[in-house]
C-alpha cells in the first residue's frame, strides 16, 4: 500500500507540475499582458513601464521559475483588475465553489446511485427504463439551458427559491441541482452496471445463501463491490465540476471562482486565471489521487499485496 | 430425491443438467426466470415450497448450508474471514462476541487450518484455494446445520487438494450426523463417498438408488453411458475405447413431451414418445425407463402415467 | 439491450461480412431509427434551411424588434418564430446556429479523433516508453479544465470558426486515445497481427491496413460521444459570451442573448434551446445504437 500511494503522489506532483507549465504559457504566450494590464488607451511609455516592473521583458523560462518559485511561497502574484493579491481574491472566492461544488456533487451521488441501484435491482421494468430514460435525456440539456429552466419554473413561475447571489442556502440549491444533474446520467448508469454484475456474483449468492437479510446484502456484499468504480468516476466528475461551475456560477451570479474566472478573462487578468488553471488542475490531480486511497479503503486487494 | 440424517446423496449428470439448480431450489434460491416444477420440497417432514422470505432466512445457513463450487469467489473478497464468519453467526446464533470468536477458531480447527488466529485475520485473497474451501465448509458448519449441499465443492481444485477435501467432508459427516447432498458430474467421486445416487438428465432424476447397486447395475440407459464413459480399473479393459453418449442435452425448457433421452437413447421404443414417469424398480432403487436393464436383462415395463419425483 | 440476437434460423443465408450484419442490425434498432431521423431533419436543415429562407440572419429590421412567433395571437408570417431585441429574424438565425453546430461539431471530431487515435494507436502498438509517455499525455489533457482552457484561448485569438474547431478538437481528443489505445492492446495480440508482423509487412501497412479497420466500431461510438460533447462545447462558449461571435449567430449565443427576456418573452429560450437538446439527444441516441450493434457481435 505505502509502495502505492508512493507511486501515486509522485505522478500526482509530475502531472501538476507539467500543467503548471501548460497554465503559465498558456496565458503567456497569448497575447501581450503589459498592454492588457496598462488598460486601453495607454502610452506605448505606459506600457514599456509596466513591461519592467512585472518583469515581462524577461524570457519566460526565467518569468516561469520567478512565478513557480513564489506560488510555494503562497503569492500568486497581483491581481491588476482588482488591485489586491490573488491570493486573498481566490480566498474570498473559494468558499462559494468548494459549497456548489460540494452540494452538486451531494445532489448528483444521492440522486444517481440509488436510482441505478432500484434499476439494477428491477432490470428492464418501469423504473429501470425510467432511469435509463432519465438519463440519456439529462445528457442531452445544456447546464445552461437546464439552469435557465429551473430559474424560469422555481425562480420565476413558483418564485419559490432565489434566483441569484449567495445570501443564504436557498440562493444554492438551484445552482447545486444545475451543477449536479450533469453528473447524474454517467453515475447511475456506472452504478446500475456495477450493481448488475455484483448481484450475480458468487459471494453474493453465499451471502443469499447463508439467510442474510436481503438489505443487508444488497448493501454490504453487492452495493461495495459496484462503488469501487463508481468512486473514480465522482472524483471525475467532481473534478468536471470545477470547471462547469464557471457557466452556473454566471447563470446564478453567484461570485465563486468560475465566476471570477470569467471576469478575469474578460479583463485580462492574466495572474489571477493562470493562478485559477493551475488551482483547478491541481484540485482534479489531487481528487483523482483520493479515489484512488478511498478505493484502497473499499477493496483489499488493492490495499494488501 | 430423499435424504437421512447422516446419510450421503450424490446428485450426477453432465453439465447444464439441472443438479446445481436443483440444489439451489432446496433453499428456495431460484433465478427468478426458472421456472420451478416439485411438487414437495421438505426438510424434516415440513414443507420449504410457499415459505416466506423471512422463514428462508431462518433455514438457509441455520439448518441447510452450502458449499459452493469456486472457493475463489465465493467468499466476499472485501472482508476478512472473521468479518464474514460473523456476519453470519450473528445472523443465526445468539452468542456474545467472546463466544463467537471461540467458534469460529473452533470451527476452522476443524476443518484443518492449523493458525486458525492468523486466517481470521485475512483476506480470501490471501489463501489458497483449498484453505478458501475450508473456510466454507467451516462456515458451513457454523450452526450445525441438519443438510449441507457441496455443490461441485472439489472441480476448481488442484488434484491433490480434492481428495483432501472430500475426506474432510466424510470426516465431518461423522462427527456432526448431518446430510449430505455431494452435487457432482464425477462418477470417481461418488463411488467412495456417497451412500446414495441420483443421476439427474435434462431437469429430471432419471434414476436414483443405492451407490452400489446403481453403479454395478444401472437400469437406465443414460446411467448405463455415463459408466461406460470412464475408465474403471480391473473392469475397462485395457486399451479398449471408452464409450460415449452421442447428442447433446436438450434444452432443460424444453416440455417433457416425451422422455428426455429419447434421442439419445440406445435402445428406443415408440412408446417412449409419451412423458415416463419414476418407476420403482425395488423398494430403493427407481429409474425413469420403460425399458430399463435388470440383472443384465431388458426388462419391458408399462408406462405409467407422469408423477414428478 | 437490444433485442437482435441473431437466432441460429436467420443467419447463414449468404456469407456476410460483421460490417453488414452490424449494419443490418443497427438498422433494425428503434434508438436508431428515431435519433437518425432527427438527425438527419436537423442536417437536412442547416443545408438547404438558409437557401428555403432566405433571410439575412445578420440583417437588422429595427421596426420589428422582439417580433413575437406566428403562434401566438399577435404574430405574422413576415417573422415565423419572431425577432430579436435587434430586429434580426429569429427562424434565419436558427437556421444558422444549426450550419455552425454541425460545422463545428463534424469538424473538431475529425480533428480530436485524428489527433487520439494516432495517438491511442501509438501507444497501444508500440507499447513500453511510448505508451508511458502517451498515457502521461491523456492524464495531463484530463487534468485541464475543457471550458477554462477554451475560454482562455478563444479570449485571446477570438472566436472565429476556425479558432473555435482548432481549440474545441484539441480538447476533446482523449476518449479517441484511451479507447484506441485499450482497443489496440488487445488487437495487437491476435493472430492476424502477429502473421503480418511474421510475414515481415511494414508497420505503416499493418496499423493502416490490418489494424485500423477493426477500430472503426468503437471509433464511431467514441465519435458520437465526442460530437455531442462538442456541440454542447460550442453552445456552452457562445453562452458565455466567448465563442461564436456576432453577426454570426449560434443557438448558445441566441439563448445567451435572450436570457434577460426569460421572464416575459420565455420562447426566445425555448426556439434555440430546443433544437439544441434535440441534436445532442439525436446523436446520443445513434450513438447507444452503433454501441449496441457493434458490442453485439463481441468487436467492440
Amino acid at each position: 500500500m505505502l509502495r502505492f500511494l508512493v507511486r501515486r503522489l509522485l505522478m500526482t506532483v509530475l502531472v501538476v507540475a507539467v500543467t503548471s507549465v501548460v497554465a503559465f504559457s498558456l496565458v503567456h504566450l497569448s497575447g501581450d499582458p503589459a498592454a492588457a494590464m496598462a488598460g486601453e488607451g495607454a502610452s506605448p511609455a505606459d506600457v514599456e513601464s509596466v513591461r519592467k516592473t512585472y518583469g515581462f521583458d524577461r524570457p519566460l523560462p526565467e518569468q516561469y521559475v520567478t512565478w513557480l518559485k513564489r506560488v510555494f511561497e503562497g503569492d500568486f502574484g497581483r491581481s491588476h483588475y482588482l488591485r489586491a493579491s490573488v491570493a486573498q481574491v481566490l480566498a474570498d472566492h473559494a468558499p462559494i465553489t468548494i459549497t456548489l461544488g460540494a452540494l452538486a456533487i451531494a445532489f448528483a451521488v444521492l440522486l444517481s446511485i440509488p436510482l441505478g441501484v432500484l434499476a439494477a435491482l428491477y432490470p428492464n421494468t418501469l423504473v429501470d427504463r425510467l432511469a435509463v430514460g432519465l438519463a440519456v435525456g439529462g445528457q442531452a440539456v445544456p447546464s445552461f439551458l437546464f439552469a435557465l429552466l429551473l430559474i424560469y419554473i422555481f425562480g420565476v413561475t413558483l418564485r419559490v427559491l432565489p434566483i441569484s447571489g449567495s445570501g443564504s442556502w436557498a440562493h444554492f440549491v438551484l445552482p447545486a441541482i444545475a451543477l449536479g444533474y450533469y453528473a447524474t446520467p454517467a453515475i447511475m448508469r456506472l452504478t446500475r452496471s456495477g450493481m448488475l454484475d455484483a448481484l450475480q456474483s458468487d459471494h453474493v449468492r453465499t451471502a443469499r445463501a447463508y439467510g442474510l437479510p436481503a438489505w443487508r446484502v444488497i448493501i454490504k456484499h453487492a452495493l461495495r463491490h459496484a462503488m469501487i468504480p463508481v468512486v473514480s468516476l465522482i472524483a471525475v466528475q467532481l473534478g468536471f465540476m470545477l470547471g462547469g461551475s464557471i457557466v452556473i456560477e454566471t447563470v446564478f451570479a453567484l461570485k465563486g471562482v468560475g465566476y471570477l474566472a470569467w471576469q478575469s478573462i474578460q479583463r485580462s487578468d492574466i495572474e489571477v486565471i493562470q493562478a485559477i488553471l493551475l488551482l483547478i488542475a491541481a484540485a482534479y490531480a489531487l481528487l483523482t489521487l483520493a479515489a484512488d486511497v478511498l478505493n484502497g479503503a473499499i477493496d483489499p486487494r488493492i490495499r494488501v499485496g | 430425491m430423499t435424504l437421512d440424517a447422516g446419510e450421503t446423496l450424490a446428485v450426477v449428470g453432465e453439465s447444464g443438467c439441472g443438479k446445481s439448480l436443483s440444489a439451489m431450489a432446496i433453499t428456495g434460491l431460484v433465478p427468478p426466470r426458472a421456472k420451478l416444477i416439485a411438487d414437495r420440497i421438505a426438510l424434516k417432514g415440513k414443507s420449504l415450497l410457499g415459505l416466506r422470505e423471512r422463514e428462508w432466512r431462518g433455514i438457509r445457513g441455520r439448518r441447510i448450508a452450502v458449499v459452493f463450487q469456486d472457493p475463489m469467489t465465493s467468499l466476499d473478497p472485501c472482508y476478512t474471514i472473521e468479518d464474514q464468519m460473523r456476519e453470519i453467526g450473528r445472523q443465526h446464533l445468539a452468542l456474545d462476541a467472546r463466544a463467537l470468536r471461540a467458534r469460529m477458531l473452533d470451527l476452522l480447527r476443524q476443518v484443518g487450518i492449523s493458525s486458525p488466529e492468523t486466517r481470521l485475520s485475512q483476506y480470501p485473497h490471501q489463501l489458497s484455494g483449498g484453505l478458501r474451501q475450508r473456510v466454507m465448509i467451516a462456515i458451513a458448519l457454523m450452526c450445525e446445520p441438519e443438510l449441507i449441499i457441496a455443490d461441485e465443492p472439489t472441480t476448481a481444485l488442484d488434484v491433490t487438494i480434492q481428495a483432501q477435501v472430500l475426506r474432510l467432508l466424510a470426516d465431518l459427516q461423522k462427527e456432526h450426523g448431518f446430510g449430505l447432498i455431494l452435487i457432482t458430474h464425477d462418477l470417481g467421486v461418488v463411488a467412495g463417498a456417497a451412500d446414495r445416487i441420483a443421476v439427474m438428465y435434462a431437469g429430471q432424476v432419471v434414476e436414483s438408488g443405492p451407490t452400489d447397486t446403481v453403479l454395478s447395475a444401472p437400469a437406465h440407459p443414460y446411467t448405463e453411458g455415463l459408466l461406460h464413459s470412464i475408465p474403471v480399473p480391473g473392469r475397462t479393459a485395457r486399451g479398449a475405447p471408452l464409450g460415449f453418449i452421442p447428442g447433446v442435452v436438450p434444452r432443460p425448457d424444453a416440455p417433457h413431451t416425451a422422455c428426455g433421452f429419447i434421442n439419445r437413447c440406445s435402445r428406443p421404443v415408440s412408446a417412449c414418445a409419451t412423458p415416463i414417469a419414476l418407476m420403482p424398480i425395488d423398494p430403493a432403487h427407481a429409474a425413469r425407463c420403460i425399458r430399463p436393464c435388470l440383472g443384465g436383462q431388458i426388462v419391458e415395463r408399462h408406462p405409467a402415467t407422469e408423477t414428478a419425483a | 439491450m437490444s433485442v437482435t440476437a441473431a437466432m441460429p434460423t436467420d443467419v447463414p443465408r449468404a456469407p456476410q461480412s460483421p460490417g453488414a450484419v452490424a449494419l443490418r442490425r443497427l438498422l433494425r434498432h428503434g434508438n436508431f431509427r428515431i435519433g437518425g431521423t432527427i438527425l438527419g431533419l436537423i442536417i437536412l436543415a442547416a443545408i438547404v434551411g438558409p437557401w428555403l429562407w432566405p433571410l439575412d440572419p445578420a440583417s437588422q429590421d429595427l421596426g420589428h424588434r422582439l417580433a413575437v412567433p406566428v403562434w401566438s395571437a399577435k404574430g405574422t408570417w413576415l417573422h415565423p418564430f419572431g425577432t430579436d431585441q435587434l430586429g434580426r429574424d429569429y427562424l434565419a438565425r436558427l437556421l444558422q446556429g444549426a450550419r455552425v453546430s454541425l460545422t463545428i461539431g463534424f469538424l473538431t471530431v475529425l480533428l480530436s479523433g485524428v489527433i487520439g487515435t494516432g495517438l491511442g494507436v501509438a501507444a497501444g502498438y508500440f507499447g513500453g516508453r511510448i505508451d508511458v509517455a502517451i498515457n502521461f499525455l491523456i492524464t495531463i489533457r484530463l487534468t485541464l479544465p475543457v471550458v477554462l482552457v477554451a475560454l482562455v484561448v478563444v479570449a485571446v485569438y477570438g472566436g472565429s470558426l476556425p479558432t473555435l474547431i482548432v481549440v474545441i478538437g484539441l480538447l476533446l481528443w482523449d476518449r479517441f486515445a484511451v479507447v484506441t489505445r485499450s482497443a489496440t492492446q488487445q488487437l495487437a495480440s491476435r493472430d492476424f497481427i502477429i502473421s503480418a508482423q511474421a510475414i515481415g509487412s511494414s508497420i505503416p501497412r499493418i496499423l493502416f491496413v490490418e489494424l485500423l479497420p477493426n477500430l472503426i466500431g468503437p471509433l464511431v461510438v467514441v465519435a458520437t460521444i465526442e460530437l455531442a460533447h462538442a456541440v454542447l462545447l460550442e453552445a456552452a462558449l457562445s453562452f458565455l459570451g466567448l465563442g461564436v461571435k456576432p453577426p454570426l449567430s449560434s443557438w448558445g449565443l441566441m439563448v445567451a442573448e435572450a436570457k434577460n427576456q426569460l421572464l416575459f418573452r420565455p420562447w426566445m429560450i425555448a426556439i434555440p434551446g430546443t433544437p439544441l437538446v434535440a441534436l445532442v439527444l439525436a446523436i446520443n441516441l445513434v450513438g447507444d445504437a452503433i454501441r449496441d450493434a457493434v458490442a453485439a457481435d463481441g468487436r467492440a
